[in-house]
C-alpha cells in the first residue's frame, strides 16, 4: 500500500504517501483522509517518501483542502527539492503550511 | 461453465457427468470422435475430458484440433487412460493436454482434479474478460482524447497565427493533457497573450479551455484591462472546474513599444534573454480557478524588452520532459537551449524550429508525457 495513516495524537494525524504521488492515487489518497474529516484538526501529509508529482496531486491536494475545511491546517512535509519547486511555484504556501 | 465428455464407457461418463453436475457445470457427452468434434466447435466447453482412446479416430489428432480451434480461448484438456505407459502420456500432453488421470479412479480424485481445472478456468476467464473490458474503455478514451483536441482547437480558431514576432509551438503528448495558447493582436498594435496549462486529461481539460478561450476573445474586443480579464478567467474556472482541477498560466499584455504586464500562476519561471545576459521572470500568484473572485490576487508584474531581447515561455512539460534515462530536462538545461538557439540563428523563426530540434532530440525515444507549448516573442521592428 502505497498510504499509510498514523495518529500522532488526539488532534494530529499524518499521511504517508509513498512513491509517486499522481492521478493514480485519485481514490485512494481521498479514502485515506476522508474518515478522519471531522476528528482531528491538523493533517500533516509525509512526502519525505515521494519522488515525484504532477499536477493531478496538486488538486487532490486542493480537493482535500476543500474537505476537511477552514478550521483545519494541511502541513505539507519533507518535500524534496523537485516536489519543492513545484509547491513553489504554485505559490501552495499561501494554502498549506509547508515544513 | 460447459464440460465435454468423450469417453465411450458409460460408467466414465457417468462419474464425470455426476461430479461436473456437483460443481454447477453443464456438461456433454459424445461418445466418438466425429460427435466430439462436432460438439465442441457447437457448444465452445470451457473444460473437455477425453479418453485417450476413442472411437472413429485419434484422441490426440481430435486434442490438437481442439487447441487449435480454441485458439485464445483457454479450454484445458484433462486426459484419462488405462494405459499409463511413459509414451501414451507423453503423446497425451504433447498434443495438447493439460493434465492426466489414469483409469480406474473414483469421483473423489476426480472432483479433486476437476476442482483445480475449473478454478483455472474461471481465473483465466475473469483475466479475459478484465482484458477485454480494458480494450474498450483504452479505444473509449482514445476516441475522448480527439474529440476533446477538436474541441479545443475549434474554441482557438479566432487565434492569431504566427508571424515574425511571435510564435507558438505545441508538442501534443500521447495522452492528452490539454494545453491552451491563445494570441490576439488588438487593432492597436497591442497584443494579449494566454499560455495555460490544465490539470487532468482528456475532456476535463477542454471544458475548462472553452470559457477561458471565450472570455479571452471577449475581452480582447472590449480592451478591457489585464487585471479585469485575468480576474474573470480565474472566476469562470473557479465557478466551472470542480475542486481538483485548475490552470496554471501566464497572461500576458504587449505593447508595441515593448513593455509587458502580465499576470502568472503556476508556471516555470519566464526567460527573456539578449544572448549573452538572460533575465527570469517569475509567475508568483496560485493558479487560475483555485481562489474565489474575493481571494483571489489580481497584481500584475511588469518588464520591459528591447530589439535586442526574446522572451520565452514553456509550460511545465518542457522542463519535466524526460530522455531515454529517464531525467527530466530541467529548468537550467531548457534555459540553455533556449539561449543557445537564440545565439545560434538570425531569425526568430529559425531559433524557434532550432530550439524545438534540440527539445526533440533530448527526448530521444522516451515518450512524452505531457503536452509541452513554447511561445517565443520578440519585439517589433517597423522598417
Amino acid at each position: 500500500m502505497s498510504i499509510s495513516i498514523k495518529v500522532e495524537d488526539e488532534s494530529s494525524v499524518a499521511i504517508h504517501i509513498q512513491g509517486n504521488f499522481d492521478f493514480s492515487l485519485f481514490s485512494d489518497f481521498r479514502e485515506s483522509y476522508i474518515n478522519l474529516v471531522g476528528k482531528y484538526s491538523i493533517f500533516k501529509i509525509d512526502l519525505s517518501h515521494v519522488e515525484y508529482l504532477d499536477s493531478a496531486a496538486l488538486g487532490m491536494l486542493l480537493s482535500m483542502r476543500s474537505s476537511v475545511g477552514d478550521g483545519c491546517t494541511i502541513k505539507l512535509c519533507g518535500a524534496n527539492d523537485f516536489i519543492s519547486n513545484i509547491l513553489k511555484i504554485s505559490r501552495f504556501d499561501k494554502l498549506f503550511v509547508i515544513e | 461453465m460447459k464440460l465435454l465428455i468423450i469417453d465411450s464407457q458409460a460408467i466414465y461418463q457417468e462419474i464425470v457427468t455426476w461430479c461436473a453436475d456437483s460443481k454447477g457445470l453443464t456438461s456433454y457427452v459424445a461418445s466418438d470422435f466425429n460427435a466430439a468434434w462436432e460438439a465442441f466447435k457447437e457448444l465452445e466447453p470451457n473444460i473437455v475430458v477425453v479418453d485417450s482412446i476413442i472411437d472413429g479416430g485419434s484422441a490426440f489428432e481430435l486434442v490438437r484440433k481442439i487447441k487449435k480451434e480454441s485458439g485464445d480461448r483457454f479450454c484445458p484438456v484433462i486426459f484419462l487412460s488405462s494405459n499409463l505407459d511413459d509414451f501414451t502420456m507423453n503423446n497425451c500432453f504433447r498434443c495438447g493436454g493439460d493434465d492426466f488421470i489414469p483409469k480406474p479412479f473414483n469421483e473423489v480424485l476426480f472432483n479433486t482434479r476437476l476442482s483445480t481445472h475449473v478454478k483455472h478456468a474461471s481465473v483465466v476467464q475473469e483475466l479475459y474478460r478484465k482484458n477485454r473490458d480494458l480494450t474498450f474503455y483504452h479505444k473509449k478514451t482514445e476516441v475522448e482524447h480527439s474529440m476533446a483536441k477538436q474541441v479545443l482547437s475549434h474554441a482557438q480558431r479566432h487565434n492569431d497565427s504566427d508571424d515574425k514576432f511571435l510564435q507558438v509551438t505545441r508538442l501534443s503528448a500521447t495522452s492528452f493533457n490539454g494545453d491552451i495558447a491563445l494570441v490576439k493582436k488588438r487593432l492597436d498594435g497591442c497584443r494579449l497573450v494566454f499560455v495555460g496549462d490544465f490539470t487532468g486529461h482528456g475532456l476535463a481539460a477542454s471544458i475548462g479551455a472553452l470559457p477561458v478561450t471565450q472570455v479571452f476573445f471577449d475581452s480582447v474586443e472590449q480592451q478591457l484591462p489585464l487585471q479585469t480579464i485575468v480576474s474573470e478567467i480565474n472566476r469562470v474556472l473557479y465557478e466551472v472546474l470542480p475542486v481538483h482541477m485548475f490552470c496554471a498560466g501566464y497572461l500576458l499584455f504587449i505593447t508595441p513599444s515593448g513593455e509587458v504586464t502580465y499576470w502568472g500562476g503556476g508556471m516555470p519561471d519566464g526567460l527573456i534573454t539578449n544572448g549573452t545576459k538572460t533575465d527570469r521572470f517569475s509567475s508568483n500568484h496560485v493558479p487560475l480557478g483555485v481562489l474565489s473572485d474575493t481571494e483571489f490576487d489580481d497584481s500584475v508584474d511588469s518588464f520591459y524588452i528591447d530589439h535586442s531581447q526574446t522572451v520565452f515561455i514553456a509550460t511545465d512539460g518542457a522542463n519535466e520532459l524526460q530522455n531515454e534515462q529517464d531525467v527530466m530536462l530541467g529548468d537550467e538545461n531548457l534555459e540553455r537551449l533556449f539561449v543557445d538557439s537564440f545565439n545560434e540563428c538570425k531569425l526568430m523563426s529559425d531559433a524557434h524550429s532550432l530550439l524545438v530540434d534540440k527539445i526533440i532530440n533530448y527526448k530521444g525515444l522516451k515518450t512524452q508525457k505531457d503536452d509541452i507549448t513554447l511561445l517565443l516573442y520578440r519585439r517589433e521592428t517597423f522598417s
